[in-house]
């Protein structure tokens, strides 16, 4: 890793990690980067590796999203990642690209850009030398396209915490081909009957997931009797909330509408299934 | 320019290819290999859809470098397989070959679905969705893929 880093810092602007290229060639095809070097992270011993320590996940950043579907910590400690893994774009892309690659590119159609954040996790990062830190995914991304790491530093893992007890997640996307349009991730806890923390994640509309607080505040506090209602209430909020990428007038109203019909889905599905429990 | 060595349909192959060729490129054009399509080019479609390390990967987007050391299956590659005289049976019986550019892919795909390393069968629509069909002729793929795959 640190070599890795250090080839970075060496080649500069013309150098840029590899890891699986499912949206990096994509882009070096379409001829909007001049790169002469790839490092190639996916041979990096250990950077794929997947654990668990002191009740959080650890899942390496050069994962792919196959192997993160298809691994039993993941299933037993993170289901939700295991279903949104396992249906991001198609069997091709799932064998070749992975979950750290995913989130350095910060492309705003990813689905587990929105599950992790709402789920709380960080990225450990890793630079030249000794330099290492750890970020929340909230400040992982600046806007679209762009993060808060540095030319030379790779993400080295993700680490997700584990799900306080009554916590019920659950994650909505809808796609046209391929790439999700809109993806919603909605997670609450419930205490002795009622809603007592909630987190509305929307991403893909949105240059970046971004937590919507007036919608994740309509869902505290609700029961079984006052679900239907609040989660219409939270649909309008994250509607009225969300930062849009593309908020023209002929887009802007139908992704608020989006954003209002998925938000509500996902959260009923979440609360009923808190409640359930 | 790179020095590879993989096993290419069950033949130890050596390659020299260089840094920026992709998978796709080196198969049809270095080796002769074209059953794998050239289509979208942009992962999409599964037209090159290839065999690496028994995962279905799209030939096109992928650094020819990564196959060192690994294990590659084309369409040529089941030419003799009981797979392949099944489904040329299938295929024709349900008539889902119209122009065929999709063909080999779709087989590929099927195959690895079949041969078990990808754990249990889930939904087959769900798994052949990045299997495109230009002639729309799903009814009779996804036919011809439960029969294959059954």
């Amino acid at each position: 890793m640190e070599e890795a880093a250090s080839l970075l810092h060496r080649f500069g602007d013309v150098a840029s990690f590899y890891a699986g290229g499912t949206e990096l060639l994509l882009v070096m095809k379409m001829g909007l980067t001049d790169l002469s070097h790839l490092v190639d992270l996916k041979r990096i011993d250990g950077l794929r590796s997947v654990s668990v320590s002191n009740g959080t996940l650890r899942i390496g950043g050069a994962a792919t999203h196959r192997e993160i579907e298809s691994n039993p910590l993941v299933m037993e400690y993170a289901p939700a990642m295991v279903s949104v893994a396992s249906r991001i774009a198609n069997a091709r892309v799932r064998a070749v690209g992975t979950l750290g690659g995913n989130l350095a590119f910060a492309d705003p159609a990813s689905d587990p850009a929105t599950l992790l954040t709402a789920l709380g996790a960080c990225v450990e990062v890793r630079g030249t030398g000794d330099s290492r830190r750890t970020l929340p995914l909230e400040d992982l991304w600046v806007g679209a396209y762009q993060t808060a790491l540095d030319h030379d530093e790779l993400i080295e893992a993700v680490t997700i915490p584990v799900l306080k007890p009554g916590t019920s997640v659950a994650h909505e996307r809808m796609k046209f081909q391929e790439r999700p349009a809109i993806t919603v991730t909605v997670s609450v806890t419930a205490v002795n009957g009622s809603i007592v923390d909630a987190r509305v994640v929307v991403g893909a509309v949105a240059p970046v997931p971004r937590r919507l607080a007036r919608a994740e505040y309509a869902l505290v506090g609700l029961v079984a009797e006052t679900t239907e209602a609040g989660v219409d209430l939270a649909g309008d909020a994250a509607a009225d909330g969300v930062q849009l990428l593309d908020d023209s007038d002929e887009a802007g109203p139908y992704n608020r509408q989006l954003t209002r019909i998925l938000v509500a889905r996902t959260a009923r599905q979440a609360i009923e299934s808190a409640l359930l429990v | 320019m790179m020095q590879l060595e993989s096993t290419i349909n069950g033949r130890c192959t050596q390659l020299e290819v260089n840094d920026n060729e992709l998978l796709l490129d080196v198969l049809r054009d270095h080796l002769g290999l074209t059953g794998t399509k050239r289509s979208c080019e942009v992962e999409v479609c599964g037209a090159c859809t290839v065999i690496v390390d028994g995962l279905p990967v799209s030939s096109c987007m992928l650094l020819a470098s990564e196959i060192d050391g690994a294990e590659v299956v084309t369409i040529e590659g089941l030419r003799d397989t009981t797979f392949y005289e099944r489904a040329q049976e299938v295929f024709t019986r349900h008539a889902t070959v119209q122009c065929g550019f999709c063909t080999p892919g779709l087989l590929l795909t099927l195959w690895s679905l079949t041969d078990g390393r990808l754990g249990p069968l889930r939904d087959l629509r769900e798994e052949l969705s990045g299997n495109l069909c230009r002639c729309t002729g799903y009814q009779s793929i996804l036919a011809a893929a439960e029969e294959l795959t059954s």
